[in-house]
C-alpha cells in the first residue's frame, strides 16, 4: 500500500515537472520543471527501494547518479540561460525566434 | 576458496579489466589531459591541446582495434561495462570521428578565448558516447547519456557572443534535459520492476512484470534514446540546433548523439525485452518508417543546406533505425548498423566539412552559395558530389553498402514492407541532393564577391580524410563487413 502512495506521488510530481516544462515561457522555470521531473524519477527508486527491493544496493547508487545530474543539468541550464540573457536582456523562450524555416 | 584468495582473484579480474577498458581511458585522458594543457599552455599555443585531443582520440581507436583482435570481448566491471564487438566498434567510429572534427573545428575556434576547453568538451562528448554505447546498467546508461547531453549542448553555445548560437545550444538544452528525465524516469521503473540495475536482470524480470507498466517505462526510455538519435517526434531540435551551433559542432552532433542513441537503442531493447516481447520490433520500424518519411520530405523544402543536412540526417535516423528493428528477427541487423554507422559518420564528416569551407569563403550555407563551386573548387565538388551521392546511397559508395545491408536485415527479418518504404524515400531523398550538387557542377562560376579565404591546412587534411573514407567503404566492402559481422552483443551477465 505504502509503495502505490509513492509511486503515485511520484506520477503526480513527473507530472507537475512535465507541465511546468510546456506551459512555462521562462527558461528558468523550465529547468525547475526538469528538476521536478528527475525529483519523481529518484523518489520512485527510493520508493522501490524501501518496499520492494531492500537489498538491492545497485539502486541506492542509482539515486546518487540521478542527484548529481540533477546538479549538473541545473549548473549547465543555468549557464546557458545567463548566456543568453547577457545577449538578449531575456530569459523568455519565446523571444527566441533567430532560427527558423 | 577462502576470502582472501577470492578477493585477491576478484581484484585480478578488475585489473585485467582495464586492459578491455583502455580504450576508454583513452579518452579520459584526453578530456582531463586537455583540461590541464588549456591551462597551462599560453593562448597562442592552445591549437596544440587540439592536437593533443586529435592524438588521444586516434589511440582510443587504435586501442579498441588492439583489444578486439588481440583479446576478443569481455563483460567488464561486473557486466557494467560491456567491452564487446558493438562497443569496439563504436569506440573505433568515435575515436577517428573525433579526430576529424578537432581538424575541422580548429579554423574555427583557433584565437577564441577558451580553446583548449573546447577540445576538452569535446572530448567527454566523445567518452560519454562511448561509455554509453557499452552500457550494460541502467544507471551508467543515465549518466553518459547525461555527460553526452551536457557535453553536446556546451560545444553547441560555446560561441557566446553569437545570438543564434545561444538559441541552439538553449533549444537543445530544453529538448535534451526534458527527454532525458523522461528515460530517466522510465528507468526507474524498470529498477522497480527488476529490483537491479543491470540490465541482464531486467531482461529477465520485464517479461512477466505488468504489461502496462513495462510498455510505458519502455516508451519514455525510448523517448530518451530516440532524441539523441533525433527519431521523428523526437527530432525538432534537430534542424534549429544544426543551423545555430558553429559547423564543426554541427558536422559532430550530426554523428556522435545519432551513433551513441541508436547503439544504446539496439543494446538495450533486445537485452530488456528478449525475444522481441511486447512487438517492439514492429513498434520500431514503424518508427523507422515515419522518421525517414518526414525527415526526406522536410528537407524537400529547404534552402539552406545546414537545415537540409539536419532534415537528411534525420532520415538516416530512420534508415539506421532498420537495422535496430531488424536485430530480433535476423542475425544481420547488428552488422549493418555498425557498417552503416561507420558509412554513415564517414559520408555525414565530408558533407559537413564541404558545407563548411563554403560558408567560411562565402558566409553563407544557402543553396544558391554553392552553384559554380566546380569552377571555383573542384577538389571541394569532388567532395560534396562524393559525400551527397553516399547519402543518396549510389554504388560503390559507402552509403550503398551500408543502405544495402540494412535493407537486406530488414527483409531477412521479415520487414519487406519497410525494406519498400525505404527504397520510395531513396527515391525521393535524390531530389534534394541533386538540387545542390547539380548547381554545384553545372552552373557557371559566380563573380567573386569579397575575399576569398583559403581553406587551412586542418580543414583541407580532414575534408580529405573523410572523403576517403567515404569512398573506402564503398569500394573495400568486403573484409571490412567480414569484420562488421563480428559485432556481436554480448549479454551484460
Amino acid at each position: 500500500m505504502s509503495l502505490t502512495v509513492v509511486i503515485a506521488v511520484a506520477a503526480l510530481l513527473f507530472g507537475i515537472g512535465l507541465y511546468g516544462v510546456l506551459s512555462q515561457t521562462n527558461a528558468v522555470m523550465i529547468v525547475m520543471g526538469v528538476e521536478l521531473m528527475l525529483g519523481a524519477a529518484m523518489l520512485n527508486v527510493v520508493g522501490f527501494l524501501r518496499y520492494a527491493w531492500p537489498e538491492a544496493v545497485s539502486g541506492s547508487f542509482f539515486v546518487l547518479v540521478v542527484m548529481t545530474l540533477m546538479a549538473l543539468e541545473a549548473a549547465v541550464g543555468f549557464a546557458l540561460i545567463t548566456s543568453v540573457f547577457r545577449n538578449r536582456r531575456t530569459a523568455e523562450v519565446d523571444d527566441l525566434t533567430e532560427l527558423q524555416g | 576458496m577462502n576470502d582472501v584468495q577470492t578477493a585477491k582473484a576478484m581484484e585480478e579480474e578488475m585489473l585485467s579489466d582495464l586492459l578491455w577498458l583502455s580504450p576508454y581511458g583513452a579518452l579520459v585522458l584526453a578530456a582531463i589531459g586537455a583540461v590541464v594543457l588549456a591551462l597551462a599552455l599560453p593562448r597562442h599555443r592552445q591549437g596544440l591541446v587540439g592536437a593533443y585531443v586529435a592524438g588521444a582520440h586516434l589511440s582510443a581507436a587504435a586501442l579498441a582495434a588492439g583489444v578486439w583482435l588481440d583479446r576478443g570481448f569481455r563483460s567488464t566491471m561486473s557486466g557494467t561495462v560491456v567491452v564487446d564487438g558493438l562497443a569496439l566498434a563504436i569506440v573505433g567510429i568515435l575515436g577517428v570521428s573525433g579526430a576529424v572534427t578537432v581538424a575541422l573545428a580548429r579554423p574555427t575556434v583557433a584565437g577564441t578565448d577558451r580553446e583548449g576547453e573546447f577540445y576538452a568538451v569535446l572530448a567527454a562528448a566523445s567518452f560519454a558516447a562511448a561509455v554509453l554505447s557499452s552500457a550494460g546498467d541502467i544507471a551508467l546508461i543515465a549518466l553518459s547519456l547525461g555527460l553526452l547531453s551536457l557535453s553536446s549542448f556546451i560545444l553547441a553555445g560555446y560561441l557566446r557572443g553569437s545570438l543564434r548560437g545561444n538559441e541552439a545550444a538553449l533549444k537543445y538544452y530544453i529538448y535534451g534535459t526534458v527527454a532525458g528525465a523522461a528515460m530517466v524516469y522510465g528507468l526507474s521503473f524498470w529498477f522497480g520492476l527488476a529490483g537491479s540495475t543491470e540490465l541482464g536482470a531486467i531482461g529477465r524480470a520485464l517479461p512477466d512484470a505488468p504489461v502496462g507498466m513495462v510498455v510505458v517505462s519502455t516508451v519514455l526510455v525510448v523517448v530518451g534514446l530516440g532524441y539523441k538519435a533525433s527519431l521523428v517526434p523526437f527530432h525538432f531540435w534537430t534542424p534549429d540546433v544544426y543551423e545555430g551551433a558553429p559547423l564543426p559542432v554541427t558536422a559532430y552532433l550530426s554523428v556522435l548523439p545519432k551513433v551513441a542513441g541508436l547503439v544504446a537503442l539496439a543494446r538495450v531493447l533486445p537485452q530488456a525485452l528478449p525475444d522481441g516481447s511486447l512487438g517492439w520490433p514492429t513498434a520500431i520500424a514503424i518508427v523507422a518508417a515515419v522518421t525517414m518519411t518526414l525527415g526526406n520530405l522536410a528537407a524537400l523544402w529547404q534552402s539552406n543546406v545546414v537545415r537540409l543536412l539536419a532534415y537528411s540526417s534525420i532520415a538516416q535516423a530512420g534508415y539506421l533505425l532498420m537495422g535496430v528493428a531488424a536485430m530480433d528477427g535476423s542475425e544481420a541487423g547488428l552488422p549493418a548498423l555498425v557498417y552503416y554507422l561507420a558509412a554513415y559518420a564517414a559520408t555525414n564528416l565530408a558533407a559537413f566539412a564541404v558545407v563548411l569551407a563554403v560558408q567560411r569563403e562565402s558566409g553563407s550555407a544557402d543553396v544558391a552559395a554553392f552553384a559554380g563551386l566546380g569552377r571555383r573548387h573542384p577538389w571541394w565538388t569532388a567532395a560534396l558530389v562524393l559525400s551527397f551521392l553516399s547519402l543518396l546511397g549510389l554504388p560503390p559508395l559507402a552509403g550503398f553498402v551500408g543502405k544495402l545491408e540494412v535493407f537486406l536485415a530488414a527483409i531477412d527479418a521479415g520487414q519487406a514492407w519497410l525494406a519498400v518504404v525505404a527504397v520510395l524515400n531513396t527515391v525521393v531523398s535524390l531530389f534534394y541532393y541533386l538540387r545542390v550538387i547539380a548547381p554545384a557542377v553545372l552552373s557557371p562560376a559566380a563573380e567573386d564577391t569579397g575575399q576569398p579565404r583559403a581553406a587551412t591546412a586542418a580543414l583541407a587534411t580532414a575534408l580529405a580524410v573523410a572523403t576517403v573514407a567515404t569512398v573506402a567503404l564503398g569500394v573495400v566492402a568486403e573484409p571490412l563487413l567480414d569484420l562488421a559481422n563480428g559485432a556481436r552483443l554480448m549479454g551484460a551477465r
